[in-house]
């Protein structure tokens, strides 16, 4: 069911006007990442006609990426509206590709990095249980975070270790903020197209005021006046080559845009269903193999690889439009958008504060996602651990950059970022702690005045060690407390009551055995006269509130003892 | 003006609103509790309390005894004509309501306020 401040869920089709303005959204909040294709580019000594035509072919394969990405099939693309981009994963083993050999050595590298990513993709469900849902929830605060970061060093013109590069702080910072007020106070207060276009609205008073200011720079100001309106972008030409001293580090890449994508779609999973309550892995493998496909077809026309981008689901909750039609609309609008020089150009020239503002915009809103996500689950000291010392791992890389780039170049692309920093280590610590987690747990008590508070604390802790959601031990610790107080008054119970529990992500299991009569379960529920006046009107009634607060209930006698076994869905 | 009452398990906190009696339960209306909760809320209506509010906001979990404590409450006010009004309920209590089918049998506010003013109406 599609939460309440959606205006357009993900099933949903608007109309061709709003899927084309979201489309363009969309696009235009691409432009700080076209940065890193430029850097590749002009690494490996490309004029800036060869740049913009490069910015071109890099739009056909977002294109690509992201129409893939929104399909529904058996065996490709998430089913949700997320857009493509260019990414930093790749950024250091792509300039290393071209220096070492030009784009034939990209090429080849960038191709392997999809094809890994594609048989990453295929292990996620066997590795379901080195996967939690907090693990996944702190990927995405984790991308929020560093959406946050990257923001804030755009908009005040701050370098990777936190120095000022900007000339004109006061006036870039201004019109940083400018934008960034556009952007969250139509998000605030406005209702219907500008909440919908807010950051459509936000980035172009941004850019009108820079141009006005005269912050638009000089550079970006030559190449838009000489790039042709229109042009067919043409490809290279050149095979592919391979270096094995590259390897490591594609590879490395390819597992952070998985990593990535499982954040973004678990992400995209959640804005989406009001009622969602797990990561759907099948969805998560297609999107991975999407993003792999897309990975490749950058290769082929001689471009960085991409991954799929958390600033597009925190500018579709923003706009409350998350409808996956609008992906193909992306997608197209892009491939067509490669034919016009002149827009690559345009994107690029948009100054780093107002790129700043909007990535700093739609960060927010991954962030609370993330936070919403980890907590959603009961958390015990094991899980407390693994999400308090991964987050501030990553976090420190940050902060302390200058510690991380003096680390031994062996172990450099396992620190490239916060965000592989804090999911390796949450990974590492979570397959370190399920070490002594039982899946199945016994315990006795005598029913009595403390049995409630005994029930509550033991089921409340199992939960904790097992994650388990919050809701379902609520109901399992009513079902258990409710029962064991029937027994205790209605079935000539004789000496403690037994209760087993046993938990996987799918299913929570409760056995009551006891020496006593059996457990009555009632399939109606009996009139409020009959609970109200009769001798057994409670009983009749417990037998119905177990019955109906469990997915599956059973009673039955095995030797001497009454069983009762309650199934929770998970 | 509150005052409090009861005993292992479940508090009692009373006060009075716009001539509205209001009573708190705190902890687990169970098998252990609902004797005393049912005694006090027959008490207060039998000493002219005809207009109830019962705040659910610090109720733990309510089990078949409690809810066969309120339908008895429920049927003493309709003897003196009078209004019972429950308000502030957890996600889980209201979802015991509606498992149980008490939700359409009792009047559920979700505030406090709005609980009182429902109450006070004839």
């Amino acid at each position: 069911m599609n939460p309440a401040n959606l205006l357009y869920g993900v099933s949903d089709r608007p109309p061709a006007s709003v899927c084309l303005m979201n489309a363009a959204q969309h696009v235009m909040i691409l432009a700080p990442t076209l940065v890193y294709p430029i850097v590749i580019l002009r690494a490996g000594g490309a004029s800036d006609a060869a740049v913009v035509n490069g910015v071109s072919l890099s739009f056909v394969a977002l294109g690509i990426g992201t129409s893939l990405q929104s399909l529904r099939h058996r065996h490709i693309g998430s089913g949700y509206l997320l857009t493509a981009t260019p990414t930093a994963a790749y950024l250091p083993a792509g300039i290393a590709a071209v220096t070492l050999g030009g784009s034939a050595m990209l090429f080849g590298m960038t191709l392997l990095a999809g094809l890994f990513e594609i048989m990453l993709a295929q292990v996620i469900r066997r590795m379901r249980a080195f996967f939690p849902t907090e693990i996944s929830g702190l990927c995405v605060l984790l991308i929020g975070t560093l959406l946050g970061v990257l923001g804030i060093r755009l908009l005040l013109g701050l370098d990777g270790s936190g120095v000022v590069r900007s000339t004109a702080l006061g006036r870039d910072f201004a019109l940083g903020v400018f934008a960034l007020a556009v952007m969250v106070g139509l998000n605030v207060w406005a209702v219907g197209r500008w909440r919908m276009y807010c950051a459509i609205i936000g980035m172009s008073a941004g850019y009108l005021a820079a141009a006005a200011l005269g912050a638009v720079d000089a550079h970006s100001r030559t190449t838009l006046r000489l790039a042709p309106i229109m042009d067919l972008p043409s490809s290279p030409n050149s095979l592919p080559s391979f270096s094995i001293d590259l390897v490591l580090p594609f590879m490395v890449g390819a597992l952070a845009c998985c990593l990535r994508g499982m954040g973004d779609i678990t992400n995209c999973q959640k804005v989406n269903d009001r009622d969602w309550v797990r990561p759907d892995l099948t969805s998560i493998r297609n999107g991975i193999v999407a993003d792999g496909v897309s990975t490749i077809a950058a290769s082929f026309l001689g471009t960085l690889g991409s991954s799929t981008y958390s600033s597009s689901v925190g500018m579709s909750t923003a706009a409350g439009v998350t409808a996956r039609v609008i992906g193909f609309w992306t997608g197209g609008l892009l491939v067509v958008l490669s034919l016009f020089p002149v827009v690559a150009a345009l994107m690029v020239s948009i100054p780093n504060p107002v790129m700043g503002a909007a990535i700093l915009f739609t960060g927010c809103f991954v962030m609370i996602n993330g936070l919403q996500i980890i907590t959603y689950r009961l958390l015990d000291a094991r899980r407390t651990f693994i999400v308090g010392l991964a987050l501030t791992l990553g976090l420190s890389r940050d902060i302390f950059p200058t510690f991380y780039g003096g680390l031994p170049h062996a172990i450099q692309p396992f620190v490239g970022s916060s965000l592989i920093i804090g999911l390796l280590t949450a990974l590492a610590l979570n397959a370190v702690f399920r070490i002594g987690v039982r899946s199945r747990v016994t315990f006795m008590f005598d029913p009595g005045v403390d049995s409630p508070d005994v029930i509550r604390s033991f089921l409340e802790q199992q939960g904790a060690k097992w994650a388990a959601r919050r809701d379902v031990i609520e109901r399992a610790i009513f079902g258990t407390a409710q029962a064991a107080e029937s027994i205790a008054e209605n079935s000539r119970l004789e000496g403690p009551i037994q209760i087993e529990v046993s938990f996987d992500e799918f299913n929570l299991d409760l056995k009551l055995s006891y020496r006593g009569d059996e457990f009555l379960i009632e399939d109606h529920r009996p009139t409020n006269e009959e609970i109200r006046d009769s001798d057994d009107g409670i009983r009749r009634l417990a037998g119905f509130l177990i019955q109906r607060n469990a997915d599956r209930v059973r009673s039955s006698r095995r030797g001497d003892k009454a069983v009762l076994e309650c199934h929770y869905q998970h | 003006m509150e005052s409090a009452a009861g005993g292992k398990g479940l508090e009692l906190v009373e006060s009075q609103s716009d001539g509205v009696a209001i009573v708190e339960p705190r902890g687990r209306i169970d098998s252990m509790t609902a004797g005393l909760f049912g005694a006090r809320v027959a008490e207060l209506i039998r000493s002219g309390s005809h207009h109830l509010v019962i705040d659910f906001a610090e109720v733990l979990y309510i089990t078949s005894a409690g809810f066969r404590s309120l339908l008895i409450a429920g049927r003493l006010i309709d003897e003196f004509k009078g209004k019972l009004v429950l308000c502030r309920m957890s996600t889980e209590i209201r979802r015991l309501f509606e498992i149980g089918g008490f939700s359409d049998l009792f009047e559920i506010c979700a505030t406090r306020d709005d609980g009182v003013r429902k109450a006070s109406w004839p």
